[in-house]
C-alpha cells in the first residue's frame, strides 16, 4: 500500500468514525440525561436523512437550508417523541422502555419504507463531485466536511455543557434528578430538551452520511456502530465517544484492507471484543464504585 | 323402495351439479369472465425499485388489455403478494397464490434470490410460471415444462456477451471483477470468468465480492488498483455501484467501468453526476427509457397517466419488463383459445416466436425444448448524462441453447 492510499484510508476511516461518534453521542446523551437507552436512534438517523431528502428533492431547498431545517424539524420530533411516547413510561421497568424504543424504531423504519418510494437516493451538496488534491493525494472533501462538522458540533456541545446554564442544568439532571429538581430545575423540560438534542444529533449523522452513501431505511443499522463507539468510550463521556468512534472507523477500514472487504465488520467487532475483555468499562470508562 | 328412489334422485342431482360446475370452471383460476394471475415481488425492503416497477408496469398492461376487451371475453386479474426480496417469503406468497387464491398461473416479478426459493414448489405443483425478471439458471435449467423465463436472459448469456464485448470490441485482457455475493450478481461474475477463459483464454486479474447494503468499497478497490486492470467490471445494484464507482474515481482509478444490467438506470447517472460519463452496461429491453422512440414515448405517457405522482427515477427497466411480459402472457392466452386450460396455455407459450408488444421490448421466442424467451441484450454507454446504445452486436453464436437441444 502506497502512502497516498494510506492517507486516503485514514481520511475515509476518520469520516466513518465521526458518523459513529455522532450516533454514539446521541445514545450517551439520551441515556445520561433521561436514563433511556434509545434503540430508535438508528431509525432517527434514517429519518433525518429522509427529511433532508424531502426538503431537497420535493421542496427544492438548497443544501444549507436543508441542513438547518432538518435539524430543527428532527429536534421538534425528538421533543414530541419524549413528551408523547417516552415520558409516560419513565416509571416503567427499564426493559419496558427499551422495548418501547425498539417499537418506535420499527414504526419509523416501516413508515419510511412505505411512504418514500423514490428511486433517487441522494441529494446534492455543494461539495458534490469535487476533489481535493494535496500533494498528489485525492481526498473527497465530503469526508473532510463530515469529520470537521462532527468535531465542531462536539466542541460546541462540550462548551454548551460547561458554559451554558441550560447545559449545566442538563448535566445536573443527568447526575442526580432528585437533587436537580430540589434546586429548582424543571426536570421535565430538560428531558424534552435532551431528547430533542439527541434526535438532532442522529439527524445530523444522517444528513452528513447521505451524499456519501445515499439514503435507505437500512442506514438505521448504523446504531450498532454507534453503540460500539459509545461502549469503547466508556458510555459516559463526549470525548470518549468521539475517540471510540474514530478508532472503530479506522479499525473497520484497515480490517477490510488486510482481511478482505467481506470481513471488515467481523474484524472490527473481534477487536472490540478484545478491547472489552481487557478493559470491560471501555477505553475511557471507569468501574463504578459499589458499596458492599 | 321410496327411500331408495329418493337416494338415487339425490345422487343424480349431485352428479348433475358436479358435472355442470366442471363445465363452468374448466380450469383452476378461470371463470366465465376472469383469469386470475398471481404475482409476487419486493415492494418492501431493499429491492423495492424492482418490485414496485414490475408491479406498476404489469398493472398498466392489465388495464390496457382489459379496456380493449380482455382475452376471449375474459378480464385478466392480478393478485399481488409482497415477498420483501426474501426466498422464504416468496415461497409463502406463491403457496398462498396457488393453494388459497387458486390462481391460473404465476407471473413472477421478483429477482433471482426470491424466485429461486419458489422453483422446486412450482415444479411439483405443475402450475405454469412465467418468470419475468429472475436470471438465475435454476429457473429454466434443467428444462421444465411449467417454467418460463421472460425478460431477463439466462446468466450464462450475460457471461457470453460480457466476454465477447471485452475481447472483441474493447480488446482488453486485463480485467478486474467486483461482484455482489447475491445469487444473480455472483453468478454473472462466475459466468463471465468462465466464458472469458473458455473462449479467449483470459483469466481476470482479480475478483472480490461485496454485500448488499455495503457503504464502503475501499478495501476491494485497493486490490483493483494494485492489479492495474484495463477494465473494471462492477456487478451490483444501483445503490452499491453508485458508491463503488465514486470511490473508484476518488482512489484515482481512471479505467473504463462496465456495470451489470441491473445498474443500467438513470438513477445511477443522477447519483454519480459527471463520474457516470463513459460507463458501459448491458440493457435488456428495446428502446431506452428516455429515448425519443415513438413506442417508448407512448409507454411513458400511458405510464405517467396511470402514475400521476410518480416517484423520481421511474419508470425504470422493471416497469418496462413488468409491462412487456404481461403482453407476452396475453399473446399466449389468445393463442390458447376460449377453452383455456393450463396445458393449452403452455402449448401456446411454446409457439410464441419473435413476439414483442412494441419496440420497447426485445423479441420473445419459446419452443417445446427451451423456455428462455430473451437472448438479446444491447450495450449502452453514458454520453452527456444519458444512456445511449453503442453500435456493437455479438457475432459468436450463443452456447446457451445447445444444452437444451433435443
Amino acid at each position: 500500500m502506497g502512502f497516498s492510499d494510506f492517507v486516503q484510508l485514514v481520511v475515509a476511516g476518520l469520516s466513518s468514525g465521526s458518523i459513529y461518534a455522532l450516533v454514539g453521542l446521541g445514545l450517551v446523551l439520551a441515556n445520561k440525561g433521561t436514563g433511556i437507552l434509545n434503540f430508535a436512534q438508528g431509525e432517527l438517523v434514517a429519518l433525518g436523512a429522509y427529511i433532508a431528502l424531502f426538503y431537497s428533492i420535493v421542496v427544492g431547498l438548497p443544501y444549507w437550508q436543508v441542513f438547518i431545517l432538518t435539524l430543527l424539524t428532527t429536534a421538534i420530533i425528538g421533543g414530541i417523541m419524549e413528551r408523547a411516547l417516552l415520558r409516560p413510561l419513565l416509571g416503567a421497568p427499564h426493559f419496558t422502555v427499551v422495548v418501547a424504543t425498539l417499537a418506535i424504531g420499527l414504526i419509523i423504519k416501516n413508515a419510511l419504507r412505505i411512504s418514500w418510494q423514490e428511486a433517487v437516493s441522494t441529494f446534492s451538496s455543494p461539495l458534490d463531485h469535487l476533489m481535493l488534491q494535496i500533494g498528489g493525494i485525492n481526498i473527497n472533501p465530503q469526508y473532510a466536511w463530515i469529520t470537521g462538522c462532527s468535531l465542531a458540533i462536539m466542541g460546541m456541545l462540550a462548551l454548551f455543557f460547561r458554559k451554558n446554564l441550560v447545559g449545566k442544568a442538563m448535566q445536573a439532571v443527568a447526575q442526580n434528578t432528585s437533587a436537580a429538581q430540589l434546586m429548582g430545575i424543571r426536570v421535565s423540560r430538560i428531558f424534552t430538551l435532551t431528547l430533542a438534542v439527541s434526535t438532532a444529533l442522529a439527524a445530523l449523522a444522517g444528513i452528513l452520511m447521505t451524499p456519501v452513501v445515499g439514503v435507505s431505511a437500512e442506514m438505521s443499522n448504523v446504531i450498532l456502530k454507534g453503540f460500539v463507539a459509545a461502549i469503547l468510550g466508556g458510555f459516559n463521556s463526549l470525548f470518549g465517544c468521539l475517540i471510540g468512534g474514530l478508532i472503530l472507523g479506522l479499525l473497520e477500514i484497515f480490517g477490510g484492507v488486510y482481511f478482505g472487504g467481506l470481513f471488515k465488520d467481523i474484524t472490527a467487532f473481534v477487536l472490540l471484543m478484545f478491547i472489552l475483555l481487557v478493559r470491560p468499562h471501555g477505553i475511557f470508562g471507569t468501574a463504578e464504585a459499589r458499596r458492599v | 323402495m321410496r327411500a331408495i328412489r329418493k337416494t338415487l334422485r339425490s345422487i343424480v342431482a349431485v352428479a348433475a351439479m358436479l358435472s355442470s360446475s366442471t363445465a363452468i370452471a374448466a380450469e383452476v383460476g378461470v371463470t366465465d369472465d376472469t383469469i386470475l394471475i398471481g404475482s409476487h415481488g419486493p415492494i418492501t425492503g431493499g429491492a423495492t425499485f424492482l418490485g414496485l416497477g414490475g408491479k406498476a408496469g404489469a398493472e398498466l398492461a392489465y388495464k390496457e388489455i382489459n379496456e380493449a376487451g380482455g382475452i376471449h371475453g375474459r378480464k385478466l386479474k392480478m393478485i399481488f403478494e409482497d415477498d420483501g426480496f426474501s426466498p422464504s417469503r416468496a415461497l409463502a406468497a406463491v403457496k398462498k397464490l396457488v393453494e388459497q387464491d387458486k390462481v391460473f398461473m404465476i407471473n413472477g416479478i421478483s429477482g433471482s434470490n426470491p424466485t429461486v426459493g419458489t422453483i422446486e414448489y412450482l415444479r411439483q405443483a405443475k402450475v405454469p410460471a412465467y418468470i419475468t425478471i429472475a436470471s438465475a439458471p435454476a429457473v429454466t435449467n434443467p428444462f421444465n415444462r411449467y417454467l418460463f423465463r421472460g425478460a431477463t436472459t439466462e446468466t450464462v448469456r450475460f457471461g457470453e456477451l460480457n466476454a465477447e464485448f471485452f475481447n472483441d470490441f474493447l480488446q482488453v485482457k486485463r480485467v478486474a471483477i467486483l461482484s455482489g455475493v447475491e445469487e444473480n450478481l455472483k453468478t454473472e461474475g462466475d459466468e463471465t470468468v468462465k466464458i472469458l477463459n473458455k473462449w479467449y483464454g483470459v483469466k481476470p486479474l482479480m475478483r472480490a465480492e461485496f454485500k448488499v447494503g455495503d457503504k464502503d468499497f475501499t478495501p476491494q478497490l485497493l486490490q483493483v488498483k494494485q492489479s492495474n486492470p484495463e477494465l473494471l467490471f462492477a456487478i451490483g445494484q444501483v445503490p452499491e455501484v453508485s458508491i463503488l464507482i465514486r470511490q473508484a474515481r476518488e482512489l484515482g482509478l481512471r479505467q473504463p467501468i462496465m456495470v451489470a444490467p441491473s445498474s443500467v438506470d438513470n438513477t445511477l447517472i443522477t447519483n454519480l453526476g459527471p463520474n457516470a460519463e463513459g460507463l458501459l452496461g448491458l440493457w435488456g429491453a428495446g428502446a431506452f427509457l428516455d429515448s425519443g422512440n415513438p413506442d417508448m414515448v407512448k409507454f411513458r405517457e400511458a405510464w405517467a397517466k396511470m402514475n400521476p405522482n410518480a416517484p423520481k427515477g421511474r419508470p425504470n427497466l422493471f416497469d418496462v419488463w413488468g409491462y412487456t411480459e404481461v403482453y407476452v402472457i396475453a399473446e399466449a392466452l389468445k393463442k390458447a383459445g376460449r377453452d383455456l386450460t393450463r396445458e393449452k396455455f403452455i402449448d401456446a407459450l411454446e409457439q410464441v416466436k419473435d413476439y414483442r408488444v412494441s419496440e420497447i421490448a426485445t423479441p420473445r421466442t419459446f419452443t417445446n425444448w427451451h423456455h428462455i424467451g430473451n437472448l438479446t441484450q444491447q450495450i449502452m454507454i453514458v454520453v452527456a448524462g444519458h444512456w445511449v446504445p453503442l453500435k456493437w452486436s455479438p457475432l459468436r453464436e450463443s452456447e446457451v441453447l445447445a444444452n437444451y437441444k433435443k
